[in-house]
């Protein structure tokens, strides 16, 4: 493990996954959207850490931005690519049950689309190697759908399925492929929000993902006992799951 | 009880805010803020343009006054603002964002062979919090302000978008923003000039003193042989030992030790969490008596690794929690050399006359000019911190006017209660500060309840 790709590495989850890499001597290319956070927290990582480290913009859900020149550009400056990672997520404040369609069809572009469309050029890099790690980033509500945030859990369902169906086809061919469902995180989603759990911090789940890169896992729920939360709503009977407001 | 807000500010453009309670970190000022946590540019700069107007930028909140509240406005935090952005370790130059706190920041100095002139008490203080109000170091007299060691600076302010401000250009905002309160804008990054380092330890000197003037005695005949001195005071001890405590004369040293330092929390949301306040007449005597005797006790010369040794607050903080829910004051000021036995005496006065068990007592010396509202200047200064309360209020009262007769300042970071009448008689460019602050800002984008307060 000495290089990676961090897609969505301007803040949050993906900002932290980048310090705990740098920590720990892995070379990094930094995506986003804009360039000055990813800029400055790349300036960050190399003076502190002594890392090769570098930013490129690029805009995950815009269907025009060119998905080989941003594969080319990591790999010249990486000579290698062992990991990527997609922790990358949008929820619009207005996705309301029977949003519009432009919010729903962003929100599936940034959460989906995008992803899985940047995922495929890596994927078939690693195929090629024989070896290589793909990581995203899933949420509890892919599972517990409710009526808030409906195109977001849509569109994280369809993450998880999709990278399932990668596992399932890259694991025998040394590939590494793992989705994290996470919890609620301290980030600018959960921001001044009165829940009923207790967030997570971004450092925590950069942690766990950078322990555990030497694992293939499939896909973990984080922190883990969302998974028994959320088996426990899936088992609910919709006489029940109606009445919930959560 | 906090609440989440979130505010439409465009079509598909929402920003959040949290509604929190605000307190200062004396503990004397309270009440409901609403908080924006920018976690990048693009929002920063939207909650800077969109959000309920007006703005206030906050760092660690740790300045004893409500600097970075106001009622009706938004507060932004600089926390995901951390990052540095540029060394040059030839110059000794290092550019930084403004949330990044001085422990941080230091630590990577030295590590590096630079070392940060002015550094504040505790290290979870942020450089942008430095900037608002120009800080002093353990050591003015050696080190200066703040912004004697600030080459260059962005701001950002919603009419004028992002400006570069150094001596050379934008020098009036430059002055107005280092020591402004963040009443001018956003800054962005901020180039400091660092000293050279090539020291790993500082070792540090304890001389008892017998009173105040024998404080500053000894503390003078000192100043240019070390690089560090300030003293401790014992201020609950009437007639001739009023003020016997300890000198402190530090130097750096290339002696090796063990890298102690390990950073404490600090915060103005947990100071009072211990709920009632401890200090009464008899407690502070003894943790006065007990803290001189153990100094005394303990050895004259003593090495300790540079992290620790810079900031004496850090590992202490149990101090500030035991004033509990009700806090307490602080009241630094600095009058001049020639004015001091006087002032010492009128100290004492007071001191006597209202009862008063001060916690902590500290001098400094001071050196140089003030500008605007800097606290700085030549002659000595003493902090005396004391529990809030209203007898603390009228022994400040009576503060006030021993400094305002002897043409001394006070410092506005330090004292919740300071009103505009004493501000602008006791800075001589209080008005002209005021001129240019309405010039520059007349639709006062950027408030706070200090400046409310002051009424700049």
């Amino acid at each position: 493990m000495s290089n990676a790709v961090i897609i969505g590495a301007s803040s949050g989850v993906g900002r932290a996954l980048a310090y705990r890499l740098a920590e720990n001597c892995v070379d990094l290319v930094l995506v986003a959207r804009n360039s000055r956070d990813i800029e400055n927290l790349s300036k960050d990582l190399r003076l502190k850490y002594g890392i090769k480290c570098c930013a490129k913009t690029f805009n995950i859900a815009d269907e025009n931005s060119n998905v080989e020149d941003l594969f080319e550009y990591c790999l010249a400056f990486l000579k290698d690519i062992n990991i990527v990672m997609f922790p990358v997520g949008y929820v619009d404040s207005e996705d309301a049950p029977i949003a519009d369609y432009e919010i729903v069809n962003y929100t599936v572009k940034v959460n989906f689309l995008g992803i899985v469309r940047t995922a495929i050029c890596f994927a078939r890099y690693f195929e090629q190697k024989r070896c290589g790690q793909i990581i995203t980033f899933s949420s509890i509500s892919a599972k517990a759908p409710r009526s808030r945030s409906i195109a977001y859990s849509a569109a994280k369902n369809a993450l998880e399925t999709y990278f399932k169906g990668l596992r399932h086809y890259l694991y025998s061919r040394g590939v590494f492929v793992k989705v994290y469902a996470l919890g609620y995180v301290d980030t600018g989603m959960t921001y001044g929000q009165k829940l009923l759990f207790p967030v997570c911090a971004p450092e925590k789940v950069a942690d766990h993902v950078v322990n555990n890169l030497n694992r293939d896992f499939g896909k973990i729920y984080f922190p883990r006992f969302w998974k028994f939360i959320t088996f426990f709503i899936q088992c609910l009977p919709w006489t029940i799951y109606k009445r919930l407001n959560f | 009880m906090n609440e989440r807000i979130i505010i439409k500010i465009g079509v598909n453009e929402v920003t959040t805010l949290k509604s929190e309670k605000f307190v200062s970190f004396d503990g004397t000022e309270k009440f409901q803020i609403n908080v924006s946590m920018p976690d990048r540019y693009s929002n920063l700069f939207r909650d800077l343009n969109k959000s309920n107007r007006p703005y206030i930028s906050r760092g660690a909140g740790l300045s004893f006054c409500a600097a970075s509240g106001l009622h009706g406005g938004t507060t932004i935090n600089t926390k995901y603002f951390n990052r540095i952005l540029s060394f040059d370790s030839e110059k000794g130059l290092v550019t930084v964002e403004p949330g990044i706190t001085v422990g941080k920041l230091h630590a990577f100095c030295v590590d590096r062979g630079w070392i940060m002139p002015v550094i504040p008490g505790h290290p979870k203080i942020t450089i942008g919090g430095c900037a608002a109000f120009n800080v002093h170091g353990k050591s003015q007299f050696h080190n200066g302000i703040f912004i004697d060691h600030v080459e260059a600076f962005k701001l950002y302010h919603p009419a004028y978008g992002e400006l570069i401000c150094n001596r050379n250009s934008n020098s009036d905002i430059f002055d107005l923003t280092i020591g402004g309160f963040g009443l001018t804008g956003f800054i962005t990054e901020i180039t400091l000039k660092l000293n050279p380092f090539t020291g790993k330890s500082l070792e540090i000197t304890k001389v008892p003193v017998l009173n105040l003037l024998h404080a500053v005695e000894v503390m003078e005949a000192n100043a240019e042989k070390v690089d560090v001195l300030y003293s401790w005071n014992d201020l609950n001890i009437r007639g001739k030992k009023f003020g016997k405590g300890i000198a402190y004369l530090e130097k750096f040293s290339s002696e090796c030790c063990r890298d102690r330092y390990k950073e404490r929390s600090l915060s103005s949301a947990h100071r009072g969490i211990l709920g009632i306040n401890f200090f009464n007449n008899l407690s502070v005597k003894l943790m006065t008596t007990g803290y001189g005797l153990m100094e005394q006790l303990s050895a004259s010369k003593r090495i300790m690794d540079i992290k620790t040794a810079t900031f004496p607050i850090n590992g202490k903080e149990i101090y500030y929690h035991l004033f509990g829910k009700t806090g307490f004051r602080e009241y630094q000021f600095i009058v001049s050399r020639d004015n001091w036995p006087l002032a010492v005496k009128e100290v004492e006065k007071v001191i006597s006359k209202h009862k008063i068990s001060a916690t902590l007592g500290s001098l400094k010396l001071f050196k140089g000019n003030t500008k605007y509202l800097n606290f700085s200047g030549t002659g000595i200064c003493l902090a005396i911190d004391v529990p809030a309360n209203t007898r603390s209020i009228c022994f400040f009262e009576d503060l006030d006017n021993i400094v305002s007769s002897l043409n001394g300042i006070v410092n506005l970071s330090k004292d919740s209660r300071i009103s505009r009448c004493l501000v602008q008689k006791l800075y001589p460019e209080y008005d002209t500060f005021v001129k240019q602050m309405a010039k520059y800002d007349s639709e006062k984008y950027f408030d706070s309840e200090l400046r409310r307060r002051i009424g700049v």
